[in-house]
């Protein structure tokens, strides 16, 4: 599969509320589609929290099974509580049943509607609508099937959006669904790859700035990405037998994704084989980590493995999040962050000098190391990981 | 007469690496800085030599060393530097 859901949501609570009225759930289906649920518990504390908790559970139950949208529609509203003081039920929701296809249901009940962005512009839904009776009131639901595409975005988010900055003289009705559209639009057209982490940490962020740092209502935000799968090779180590170094030379020009080639000895496998130049960069000095190599085709060279060890070592301790001094080892990391699928290219081929007593420790079997930085990619940071060794 | 041009290599390979030549490339590059060589040097990283066991490697002028500090990495400039 060569499509990647991204999802995301990023929540602030009512200021100093300890619990979230809203609730965010998502979850994978064994044929691979994503469900997500966004429920707005009326009111706020504790009662908003079993409201919204109960509702996006339920949704979340729906969707997972694949239960008719309608159906599932109905049943929640005849199932949820009765607010005894407003004689309204409820908490509001936004739901998205996702196939890996990019064919997505969306269900709507009173949250501010769910945007469809793509190519700098933001789609029409077109909806239907289901209304069931309940003894007290007439509740309407909207309910869609729409097809995305890569690139296309699915943002929803809790009124505490919408109404932030309520009341204060520059924003009288709060911050508006237009002026979020134009937000949106505006941060989107100035980095078109934003991930979804960032985009919706970004319009809380705001939305908070907007309520003056204390949030008048629970702010909640949740994007979807859908986008093509970002792949990754990692090429490192010459191979075992050296008559192998045109398959090598061969994955490496036939990899569509970026292409990282690590050790001084592989690299100068693959600039020969590919007619490249091969420069070391010597701005890139840094006292633990020798400097990367510029290389045609690569989105990265560096040295072998001290600079591997040292990536584990970041991936598994530092937040990565401030990183500030950029050596060839961050550098990688950030290439393994902002990818979906890695395939190392392992040569199994033993360097002579790493064996030499004087050489430290840590340049042990390059088999070990690589064996450690899948496992934490793979447990740590779910990526899909294949090694293949030559 | 014209300035004369130094050409350094230096071995920034894992090996020669570890075992000093990043202290080697700040050591000249502070000495290049305070203009201590009064001569134009260009100094330029490559990967390993394939000498890894007799490290840091240091080419200057088509000429290689081995076993290169910085205790003697100015003298072996300084030969290349005709007076
Ligand atoms: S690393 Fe310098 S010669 Fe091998």
């Amino acid at each position: 599969m060569n499509n990647t859901i991204e999802v995301a949501h990023y929540n602030l609570h009512k200021y100093k509320e300890k619990v979230a009225g809203d609730c965010f759930l998502m979850n994978k289906a064994p044929d691979e589609r994503i469900v997500a649920t966004l429920a707005d518990g009326m009111g706020s504390g504790v009662k908003a929290n079993i409201l919204s908790e109960l509702t996006a559970s339920m949704l979340q139950r729906f969707m997972l099974a694949n239960v008719n949208t309608v159906r599932a529609a109905n049943s929640i509203m005849e199932t949820l509580p009765i607010c005894s003081v407003r004689k309204v039920s409820y908490s509001t929701f936004t739901s998205l049943n996702i196939s890996p296809d990019g064919v997505t249901k969306t269900l709507e009940y009173d949250n501010p509607e769910l945007l469809w962005f793509r190519n700098n512009e933001f789609l029409q839904i077109t909806k239907k609508t289901s209304s069931i009776e309940t003894n007290t009131t007439r509740n309407t639901t909207l309910y869609a099937e729409i097809k995305l595409e890569f690139g296309d975005r699915l943002i929803m988010f809790s009124d505490g959006v919408t109404q932030a900055g309520m009341g204060f003289s520059a924003t009288p009705l709060g911050w508006r669904i237009n002026n979020v559209k134009k937000y949106i639009k505006d941060i989107i057209s100035n980095e078109t790859t934003i991930s979804a982490k960032d985009l919706s940490f970004n319009i809380v962020e705001k939305a908070k700035e907007m309520d003056l740092n204390q949030p008048k209502d629970d702010i909640t935000c949740a994007v979807v990405y859908y986008r093509k799968t970002r792949e990754l090779m990692v090429i490192t180590g010459p191979p075992g037998d050296r008559n192998k170094c045109p398959y090598m030379v061969e994955q490496f020009q036939q990899f569509s994704g970026k292409k990282i080639v690590s050790g001084g000895t592989t690299s100068k496998i693959i600039a020969d084989g590919i007619g490249a130049d091969l420069e070391v960069d010597m701005t890139d000095m840094h006292s633990d980590i020798p400097p990367r190599s510029i290389m045609k085709g690569a989105a990265l060279v560096t040295e072998g493995l001290l600079t591997i060890n040292k990536v584990i070592n970041i991936l598994d301790n530092e937040n990565i999040t401030q990183i500030k001094d950029i050596d060839a080892a961050h550098r990688m990391v950030e290439l393994f962050i902002d990818t979906d699928s890695i395939y190392f290219l392992v040569g199994t081929a033993i360097n002579e000098a790493h064996q030499n007593q004087n050489m430290p420790v840590e340049m042990g079997l390059r088999r070990i190391s690589i064996n450690k930085l899948a496992n934490i990619l793979r447990e740590k940071y779910l990526k899909k990981v294949t090694i293949e060794y030559v | 007469m014209s300035k004369e041009k130094i050409n350094i290599e230096l071995c920034l390979g894992s090996s020669c690496f570890s075992k000093g030549s990043n202290k080697i490339v700040d050591f000249l590059e502070e000495k290049l800085s305070d203009n201590f060589f009064d001569i134009e040097i260009s100094l330029k990283g490559c990967l390993c030599k394939d000498k890894c066991t007799e490290g840091p490697i240091v080419k200057i002028n088509d000429k290689l060393y081995t076993n290169v500090s910085t205790d003697n990495i100015t003298s072996l400039i300084n030969e290349h530097i005709s007076n």
